[in-house]
């Protein structure tokens, strides 16, 4: 990799206290997503359809984390719990589809994308 | 036993997929939910709220600038119906009058063309009607009502245009036959002369003749000017004097002017 190029990571999941501790930030992040999706921004729904924070946080995560750390898993898993907490689907309907998602995206950029920016140790 | 991941991910998704079957066939999903809203509900109803409000602001501003555009649409809508109702009106009016005249079976008796009445001139005792000698109106047609009641004649006549001089003008005298007499009886003829802002005077009726308040004027055929039998008023007030020669009466309009919108000019007469 170029010395240029500054590596961005975003935070890993690891066992411990920083685990606990980034575990306990993405509970309390995603239920206030959560409730910002369900309240507030409903209100402001573009040709009926609505923002999805969640959704897209976890994309991000997924992106910009190392494939083999399992903190975008996490992440799909505590904002689908969310999700379907607040919506009128099936416990669990929002989990696989954010699992599903996560491990896509996983998948792709384990195996197709080279770019200094996933490119890991 | 070392499993692969893809192994471990596998089990993982399905001990996820048997643990949310048993959740959502059990209570335990509601119980879940019902907990998560019951900590939430604080927080939402604030959020709504807020939500509410500034969506409702968003709204009104929105809503403003269609109103102004509604407002100007409406604006121009109402002035289009005022003309259309102000047509109708007028239509009605002057399909009443030809059904009011179409009564009394004007249209058998003589050629009429229908006018409407666009200026008074109360001082000269004229008014101006929308008909003129492009419509075959020509000086001296007489004019009447729908109650076939004498208005006047055909003074000047422009193109699109005529005047129609009152039988109230002080230029105005013609022959007029009182009353209605029985067979055998002779009629009573006088004069009728315009005397200004809408009086008449009836002239020239012999002394011998009695004449009362209440009598019905009507035109005669001796002068020539007027078809006969059209109705020019009632006595309201006869002036005899042993000093006169001759007995004079007051004669009221049958028309009154305020009402004056739709005429008929007699085009078949002389």
């Amino acid at each position: 990799m170029s010395p240029h190029i500054k590596r961005i990571h975003a935070p890993s999941f690891s066992t411990g206290d920083a685990g606990i501790r980034y575990s306990l930030g993405l509970i309390l992040s995603f239920y206030i997503l959560a409730l910002l999706q369900s309240s507030f921004l409903v209100h402001f729904d573009i040709s009926g359809y609505v923002l999805n924070f969640i959704l897209i946080v976890t994309i991000f995560i997924n992106l910009f984390e190392k494939p083999q750390k399992n903190l975008g898993i996490i992440s799909a898993f505590i904002g689908g719990f969310f999700l379907d907490i607040f919506s009128e689907n099936f416990l669990g309907f929002y989990i696989l589809i954010l699992l599903a998602i996560s491990i896509f995206i996983k998948f792709i950029l384990k195996r197709y994308v080279r770019v200094p920016i996933t490119k890991r140790a | 036993m070392k499993l692969s991941p893809k192994f471990k991910i596998g089990i993982i998704i399905v001990l996820l997929i048997v643990l949310f079957t048993i959740l959502n066939l059990t209570p335990a999903k509601k119980e879940i939910k019902n907990f998560f809203y019951l900590i939430s509900s604080p927080i939402q109803k604030a959020l709504w709220r807020a939500g509410d409000n500034i969506s409702d602001f968003f709204e009104m501003v929105k809503e403003i600038k269609n109103l102004k555009k509604e407002n100007e649409e409406l604006k121009f809508k109402i002035v289009g119906f005022s003309a259309e109702n102000t047509k109708l009106k007028e239509l009605k009016r002057e399909n009443e009058v030809l059904r009011e005249a179409l009564d009394i079976g004007l249209e058998k008796e003589f050629k009429l063309l229908l006018a409407e009445v666009i200026g008074k001139d109360i001082f000269q005792d004229t008014i101006l009607i929308d008909l003129g000698s492009r419509d075959g109106i020509s000086k001296d047609f007489p004019v009447i009502n729908q109650q076939k009641a004498l208005v006047g004649k055909i003074g000047e006549v422009y193109q699109d245009y005529s005047r129609v001089i009152l039988i109230s003008n002080k230029e105005s005298t013609f022959d007029a036959k009182v009353g209605f007499p029985a067979e055998g009886e002779a009629s009573i003829y006088g004069v009728v002369k315009g005397k200004g802002n809408l009086r008449l005077f009836l002239d020239l009726v012999p002394r011998e003749k009695e004449i009362k308040e209440g009598d019905l004027v009507s035109t005669s055929p001796l002068g020539g000017i007027f078809p006969k039998g059209l109705l020019i008023g009632e006595i309201v007030k006869v002036l005899k004097s042993d000093v006169m020669a001759w007995q004079q009466a007051e004669i009221s309009p049958a028309f009154n002017l305020n009402e004056l919108e739709i005429l008929f000019v007699i085009t078949n007469f002389k």
